[in-house]
């Protein structure tokens, strides 16, 4: 009962707090998923990539998995519904209280306020991240990465071309070290 | 639009919707502006509704299914996801702990790190690119407060209050033309 409770909580947290989608979410997964067991960040990696490449929203799809490896199948279940939950009420509330008339006369500023708050959010979500990776190889990657999808490259191919130069990268070495 | 119909709609829109809930998007515009289920200019508010709370961008999804029909259309279009999700989430479940320590795929994965980073800051790119350019210094103000509140470790809930005060301060004391 008591992982199930923790589940419920990270996930009604993560939908609460969590502004950009499931790459806003992966770092606060990442940092947070052992609260749940015996998840480590590799694993989480994994899951990541996993929930982008399979159908539905990738953020839903990441916390259910990280719940659902905690906890069963009820635990994804539990973890999905709290991420939802602070959304859905959000989304029903809003609408009424953009009609009372001070919100209502005010809407356009309160909205172009959150997209300017989430794009903020995001750009030191970014700042954040890359000052923690460990090599500037890492780092370069990353600015690889943008200027891809800069170029039009679609986020999903991309991953998949990224996992697999990764894997290809890693095979190559472990050979080479082997011998 | 009944409540089933728009759950059966959603279920079959997520199931074929890979690389995260936008791919949804066209598939949901097609289905219910085309017709005339819902209006274009309750699409665009459903889709900044989506943008603008926490949680899964698919959050749209809700606030189109509440104006196609009312709140049993929001729950039927949020179950519709849920379903799908949790689905799809039983398979990455079950793949072995063991899996994950493979040197191939774990240096295949050590390259997500980089890629979500990058992903980040083009998301950051595209919603900034989305908005509107006739105005530049109080947008960039109030992303460089969030920027530096969120370097200081301030709440995001906490952060996106201000931002969506400072928003409405700067509609309504004309700053908004700056």
């Amino acid at each position: 009962m008591g992982r199930i409770w923790r589940i419920a909580k990270l996930g009604f947290w993560l939908g609460a707090t969590v502004f950009g989608g499931v790459a806003a979410a992966y770092p606060r997964v990442r940092e947070r998923a052992a609260e749940l067991g015996d998840i480590t960040g590799e694993e989480v990696d994994g899951i990541y990539a996993l929930a982008v490449l399979l159908p539905g929203p990738s953020f839903l799809n990441l916390v259910g998995a990280v719940s659902g490896r905690a906890g069963g199948m009820i635990g994804a279940l539990v973890g999905q519904v709290a991420l939802l939950l602070p959304g859905f009420v959000l989304v029903m509330l809003l609408p009424i209280l953009l009609r009372i008339s001070y919100f209502s006369t005010h809407s356009n500023g309160a909205l172009n306020g959150a997209i300017w708050t989430t794009a903020g959010l995001l750009l030191a979500t970014g700042i954040d991240q890359v000052r923690k990776l460990k090599s500037n190889l890492q780092r370069a990657a990353v600015f690889l990465v943008l200027a891809a999808l800069l170029l039009g490259a679609h986020p999903t191919l991309l991953l998949v071309l990224v996992i697999g130069g990764g894997a290809l990268a890693g095979s190559i070495l472990t050979q080479k070290k082997a011998a | 639009m009944t409540a089933v119909k728009l759950f059966l709609l959603v279920v079959s829109l997520t199931a074929l919707s890979f690389g995260g809930g936008n791919s949804l998007l066209a598939g949901l515009e097609r289905e219910l502006v085309g017709p005339g289920v819902i209006t274009p200019s309750q699409f665009a508010a459903g889709v900044a509704l989506g943008q603008a709370t926490p949680g899964p961008l698919a959050a749209f999804t809700t606030a189109i299914g509440s104006y196609a029909a009312g709140w049993t259309g929001a729950v039927a279009a949020t179950l519709g996801l849920l379903v799908v999700s949790w689905i799809a989430v039983q398979l990455i479940a079950r793949v072995p702990k063991a899996w994950f320590s493979q040197p191939a795929v774990r240096s295949g994965l050590g390259a997500v790190t980089p890629y979500a980073m990058g992903l980040v800051l083009f998301l950051a790119y595209r919603i900034v690119q989305a908005g509107d350019h006739t105005r530049l210094l109080a947008p960039a103000g109030i992303m460089l407060l969030v920027i530096v509140g969120r370097l200081l470790k301030a709440p995001t809930a906490l952060l996106m209050v201000a931002g969506v005060l400072l928003g409405m301060l700067v509609q309504g004391t004309g700053l908004a033309g700056w």
